[in-house]
């Protein structure tokens, strides 16, 4: 088989602690193409990214994780991605996963990949409790409002073949896009495969009180559609 | 007699009045628009100064008191005012989000060609 295109997305908000160190071990791991959403943050995060060769693409102002996913996922497909990754800035995902996360999508069973830090229980030791609950508590969300099942709807780790890429759409901003994305695969019927993943815990991340709002957001949204 | 909180209710309405007629006049406003909020105040205008007529709303509906008719008439109202406004910000949310996405293109680009 001829060599996938594969894109990495890297949407980052303020993450100049840690956005050289992401590009630099995905780089190591063999990952060239990458595209970095800088979604307007008020640091040093982009001037740092464009010294490492990578595409930079800048939000003027932050609009929020949905956002800076729809811009980085616009622009692989116009690069011609037949693989689009998505890959978190705070180094709390592992560049070695990325091989094993677009297997599935290479050997033609699956149109998405969900990096599941739910599927083995040793690598859910680090996560903290409260995000334990809030997790699981938005995955029984989204399979009630949107009938879609995973066992990580919150994941920032994801693979799209091209077609699911084109075919998802994207329309929220913010941090409910995760369960929209869940909601989307369902909805246009496209494969779903899980692997596992361990995800680290370094600094502070979401929220119990963001974890209501995306609770706030998936309601509204699914009232008003 | 009117009492006082019937005049401060009609001296309010007669104010909204005059503000959409001006912005009919301006053509800040469509005549379809403008007719449908004329309706809307004129009736609450009658509502306040003579407020027994609500018994014959209320009647048909089958509600005892005619005060009710106003006050789900108004609820249903702002219901219909929220849901607009949420479609309306969702909108704006998405425009603002494609304007920025291009311009993160745009500037890119331009970069690219500096080099
Ligand atoms: N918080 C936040 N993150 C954003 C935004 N736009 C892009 N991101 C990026 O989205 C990714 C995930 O954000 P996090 O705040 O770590 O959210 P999370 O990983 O789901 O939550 P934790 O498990 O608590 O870390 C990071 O790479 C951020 O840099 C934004 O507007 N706010
Ligand atoms: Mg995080």
């Amino acid at each position: 088989m001829a060599e996938k295109n594969v894109w990495i997305v890297i949407p980052a908000f303020n993450e100049e602690a840690t956005i050289k160190q992401v590009i630099k071990s995905l780089k190591k791991h063999g990952w060239r193409n990458i595209i970095v959403v800088d979604d307007g943050s008020v640091d040093n995060t982009p001037s740092i990214a464009e010294r490492e060769d990578v595409i930079v693409l800048k939000h003027i102002i932050n609009r929020g994780l949905g956002a800076a996913l729809g811009t980085g996922i616009k622009a692989a497909l116009d690069l011609g991605a037949d693989i689009i990754v998505t890959f978190d800035a705070d180094l709390q995902h592992k560049p070695e996963d990325v091989e094993r996360l677009i297997k599935p999508i290479i050997q033609g069973r699956a149109d998405v990949v969900i990096g599941s830090r739910f599927l083995n229980k040793e690598y859910l030791k680090g996560m903290p409790l409260s995000k334990k609950i809030g997790n699981i508590g938005l995955n029984i969300i989204t399979y009630l409002l949107f009938g879609a099942k995973t066992s990580d709807s919150q994941s920032g780790m994801r693979a799209f073949s091209r077609k699911a890429a084109q075919t998802i759409s994207i329309k929220t901003n913010r941090m409910e896009v995760s369960s929209e994305i869940i909601a989307e695969v369902a909805r246009k019927k496209l494969k779903k495969a899980e692997i596992p993943i361990k995800a680290i815990y370094l600094r502070k991340g979401q929220s119990v009180w963001d974890g209501f709002k995306i609770l706030g957001k998936l309601i509204l949204k699914r009232l008003m559609e | 007699m009117l009492s006082l909180f019937q005049v401060l209710a009609l001296l309010f309405i007669l104010v909204l009045l005059v503000k959409i007629t001006l912005k009919f006049k301006n053509l800040k406003m469509g005549l379809g628009e403008y007719l449908l909020w004329v309706l809307i105040w004129l009736l609450l205008l009658i509502v306040v100064v003579f407020p027994a007529m609500t018994f014959i709303p209320a009647r048909w509906l089958g509600l005892s008191r005619g005060v009710d008719v106003v006050v789900y008439l108004s609820i249903g109202f702002l219901f219909l005012l929220v849901y607009n406004l949420y479609l309306k910000i969702e909108k704006i949310e998405f425009e603002i989000t494609t304007l920025v996405r291009k311009i993160s293109f745009k500037n890119f680009k331009l970069n690219e060609k500096k080099k």
